[in-house]
């Protein structure tokens, strides 16, 4: 029976996934057609989303300038929940990998990611440009959603346009600098506080959009900074009026608390993996292509779902376009900051 | 007379950074650094040359670099990195082969990081804490 089951799930599963996301995306183009759009640059590029209650767009609205341009991609987010008797009828999804659904989609040429315990699907078909959200119910959205608002959905986007959303925080003067990648707690966050609040400037600090050729721009995917207080206070902050988020943190514009720090484009020239040190002084050391594709792709691919081997073929590019080093952060931010910016006008990025 | 042997694509991923050679296999989530003297094995049997024969040439010179060479292909395979070219003939490896070799190295690590494929592999629903999002498993980053 287990084996009937489970032949069934890799058999029959794959065309009916891929069968009702062309589906949901079919329903999404006809319901964009006419529905009202609310336009958001990202990187550059245009993005028109639609939603049948407005949740993400609050979110989305404050951090992007609204564009005059026509979207050349587009969004809708459905919250009435009339998909969920079709995916009901796909049977129990909760064993299926994430890499067997991607394979699963792939066959249609199309992005995905889902949780099958909300039911909360994200879709893209590429060659539209059209992606579709689907929720039980407006209240469905995770509790992380405000702060990175549409990331799947706006990272497909990204890499239909070329440009790749990557895991990884940015520090720069006057649009040349660089990119900070790591695994949580090594450092990346702190790190560009501590840039920020030393007179350097940042894209981001959790993700960048990073055009890999002819050689690595990052632009912003949001302009929201995450820190906890202790975080805010190593740098002289002391309370952001801002609420905490669900892991505790202050979450803040860029743009509010650190006006001159916010800029829209950085030519990278290094990539720096910052690690927690306690080091009087701030180290640089050279770091292999293999430290830095193991700092960047990985985490990449796993918060960016669908076509991970683009990704890491992708992260892979930016690698081999500029050196790496290892950061062994001392604990004071200004020296921190101060190492970079030598680092970075001394011509070492 | 055996094969020869090539990348096992498209399910592994193969990135060249000069020194480094990087595999990532997609079905396992495994991912590996080839470089030094494991690099220099690999080019030469991706080149059409035995491994065996190479293993064996190299281990006519170094035993110990000989059995660590015949390890690490097999390696390779149980890792499913490289796959057999049906209905190739490989060539059989000459000294100049194993010198080539050996001149990067006489040791052959395999270093295989498996902390994607974790991931790659994790049930949404019971491995995933759902204030990280899906599919991110904890210290994911």
């Amino acid at each position: 029976m287990w084996c009937l089951k489970l032949a069934g799930l890799l058999c029959l599963m794959p065309d009916s996934i891929s069968a009702f996301a062309i589906t949901a995306l079919d329903r999404a183009e006809k319901a964009l057609k006419t529905a009202a759009l609310t336009r958001i640059s990202v990187a550059g590029v245009t993005v028109g989303i639609a939603e049948t209650a407005p949740k993400v767009v609050n979110w989305l609205s404050g951090q992007f300038d609204p564009p005059a341009a026509t979207p050349s991609a587009q969004v809708f987010c459905d919250y009435s929940g009339g998909y969920l008797p079709e995916t009901r009828a796909l049977g129990d999804l909760s064993e299926m990998s994430p890499l067997a659904f991607d394979e699963a989609l792939a066959t249609a040429g199309l992005f995905g990611s889902f949780d099958a315990n909300q039911n909360r699907w994200d879709l893209f078909d590429p060659a539209r440009n059209i992606g579709v959200r689907l929720l039980p119910h407006p209240g469905a959205y995770p509790e992380w959603e405000p702060t990175a608002p549409l990331a799947n959905l706006l990272g497909w986007i990204m890499r239909a346009k070329g440009r790749m959303v990557m895991h990884a925080a940015s520090l720069g003067i006057g649009n040349v600098g660089i990119l900070l990648a790591g695994p949580g707690g090594s450092g990346k966050s702190g790190t560009t506080l501590a840039g920020v609040a030393n007179g350097l400037q940042s894209v981001g600090d959790d993700y960048c959009v990073v055009s890999p050729a002819p050689s690595p721009v990052a632009r912003p995917l949001y302009r929201m900074m995450k820190q906890d207080s202790a975080g805010l206070a190593r740098v002289g902050i002391n309370g952001v009026a801002s609420p905490l988020n669900w892991q505790g943190k202050h979450v803040f514009d860029l743009r509010e608390v650190f006006p001159e720090a916010a800029i829209d484009e950085a030519k990278i020239k290094a990539i720096l993996l910052p690690r927690v040190s306690h080091l009087p002084h701030t180290k640089l050391e050279r770091a292999s292509a293999f430290e830095a594709l193991q700092a960047l792709a990985p985490s990449t691919m796993l918060q960016l779902g669908g076509d991970r081997s683009a990704t890491f073929k992708a992260c892979a590019e930016v690698v081999r376009a500029v050196p790496a080093f290892h950061l062994l952060l001392s604990e004071d931010p200004r020296e921190i900051a101060a190492t970079i910016r030598g680092f970075i006008l001394e011509g070492g990025a | 007379m055996s094969t020869s042997f090539e990348l096992n694509t498209p399910d592994v991923m193969a990135e060249d950074f000069d020194a480094d050679l990087v595999l990532l296999n997609l079905r396992s989530g495994e991912y590996f650094n080839i470089t030094g003297a494991p690099r220099a094995f690999l080019d030469t049997v991706l080149a059409g040359v035995c491994p065996t024969s190479l293993s064996k040439a190299l281990g006519q010179t170094n035993a110990e670099a000989g059995a660590e060479a015949a390890l690490y292909f097999e390696n390779l395979q149980k890792h499913t990195l490289i796959r057999p070219i049906e209905g190739s003939t490989a060539m059989d490896a000459t000294p100049a082969h194993a010198a080539a070799v050996l001149a990067i190295g006489a040791t052959f690590p395999f270093e295989c990081f498996d902390d994607l494929s974790d991931l790659l592999a994790a049930d949404p629903i019971h491995d995933v804490v759902p204030e990280a999002g899906w599919p991110v498993m904890p210290d994911a980053g």
